[in-house]
């Protein structure tokens, strides 16, 4: 048996932590466009960096724990797009804690990666039960990277109160 | 022109969900699963009438038993909790032997002819079957326990050479009074008559089911002999030995019995 399966396993577990984001991110736009709603949009288009940034880190904890104990680099079935997964953790850098649109671009290689395997398996697999896959995976995604950018945008009120003239 | 562009992007994400979970939500249509596979046994009888006649040689459609190439066999657990203890009629037949016939016989051969049977494939109610064993002649290869112990917990007499003994106290005989067919095999169900005296003052008639099965007429030809045909019958019983006063602790309360039977038509 070779590893096509635990590769298509990987990229679903990148993918989940991944192919979110982008939707999120242009949601999150889209709305901040609406003054009534600008100062929440506001805030939170400026913790998406860093929440996209704390999705990294959590990335690079699962593959750690994936890989334990025998960190053997065979392991990985995509070591580039775990690669690139971990680069997200750049946006915790201060310097780049403000480019919101790289933390976009970066997250829609998975999303595009998603989407070509999609379209790939709609004509191939007739109980679309792979699409269900790829689906369940971007609904989790969805949600996980809800759930960070709320948690990202909680802190930054809480540190915005504990310090007033903290701007970002 | 950025805001378009973002909200192009956003429109195209969206359609993209929509897409995949609509199509997650979807299937092609499948074409009807095959019939699922009978759990009914495969169950063929054929036509056999397969008649012992007066077993007169050259008619082939009489047909002969092959004693030579017979057996009756029993097992038992060895003191009921071991290995099995097994061993074998020497003499038997497949005759029906009424209190008349059962004499001390002085020959080597059958004493009586096998004719007390009848088989018909597909009308197992006229079906019928009658059988014997010597009692004495019980062999387990073991000559101190054939001429010994067996005999006196058996209840029977010493083996007289040249004598077939079919005297009631060494007699031991079936006779069937029902046979069915096996709704789940192609094998009959046989309901016996087993009569026996064992080491009580009398014969026991005692009622047994077991089951028969007809190994299938075929014909075979040796070198440059005639041709001829042949078939099978095995029938596999038990008995309760207490039922019949036997009381030795060497064997089981429980005695398989299985009877290879094979007939010709030379």
């Amino acid at each position: 048996m070779d590893n096509s399966f635990v590769a298509y396993l990987q990229l679903l577990e990148i993918l989940a932590f991944f192919s979110g984001y982008p939707i999120i991110f242009l949601l999150v736009k889209y709305f901040d466009q609406f003054p009534g709603l600008k100062s929440i949009t506001k805030i939170l288009f400026q913790s998406l960096p860093f929440s996209y940034g704390l999705i990294g880190l959590l990335f690079l904890g699962f593959e750690i724990r994936n890989a334990y104990p025998e960190f053997d680099i065979a392991h990985f079935q995509h070591p580039y797009l775990i690669f690139w997964g971990i680069l997200s953790l750049l946006f915790l850098v201060p310097k780049l804690i403000n480019q919101s649109s790289w933390s976009l671009y970066h997250s829609l290689v998975f999303l595009l990666i998603m989407i070509k395997n999609v379209f790939e398996t709609y004509q191939l697999d007739s109980s679309h039960s792979q699409i269900k896959n790829y689906m369940n995976i971007y609904s989790i995604s969805l949600g996980f990277n809800l759930a960070i950018l709320l948690l990202a945008f909680l802190s930054k009120i809480l540190l915005q109160r504990s310090n007033p003239r903290s701007d970002s | 022109m950025k805001n378009f562009t973002n909200q192009s992007l956003l429109l195209i994400l969206i359609l993209f969900s929509g897409y995949g979970y609509i199509a997650s939500c979807t299937q092609d249509a499948i074409s009807p699963l095959p019939a699922a596979a009978s759990n009914a046994p495969v169950i063929t009888r054929g036509t056999d009438i397969l008649l012992p006649k007066s077993m007169t040689v050259g008619d082939t459609s009489a047909w002969k038993l092959d004693k030579a190439h017979c057996n009756v066999m029993w097992s038992t657990n060895y003191v009921g909790a071991a290995g099995l203890l097994t061993g074998r009629f020497n003499q038997f037949g497949m005759h029906d032997v009424t209190d008349d016939k059962m004499l001390n016989y002085v020959t080597a051969g059958q004493p009586l002819k096998d004719t007390s049977w009848a088989f018909y494939e597909n009308e197992p109610s006229k079906t019928y079957f009658n059988g014997y064993v010597q009692i004495n002649q019980s062999n387990t290869g073991e000559p101190g326990r054939d001429a010994g112990c067996n005999i006196t917990t058996l209840g029977t007499t010493a083996i007289v050479a040249g004598t077939q003994n079919l005297t009631v106290t060494n007699l031991a005989k079936i006779k069937t009074t029902d046979v069915k067919f096996d709704p789940t095999s192609n094998d009959y169900i046989v309901t016996l008559n087993l009569t026996w005296k064992g080491t009580l003052a009398a014969p026991l008639t005692k009622s047994v089911v077991g089951r028969l099965k007809y190994i299938r007429r075929n014909q075979v030809q040796f070198g440059t002999s005639a041709a001829y045909s042949v078939f099978g019958f095995q029938l596999k019983f038990q008995l309760n030995a207490r039922d019949f006063g036997i009381a030795s602790t060497s064997i089981s309360d429980k005695v398989d019995i299985e009877c290879n039977m094979n007939f010709n038509n030379k």
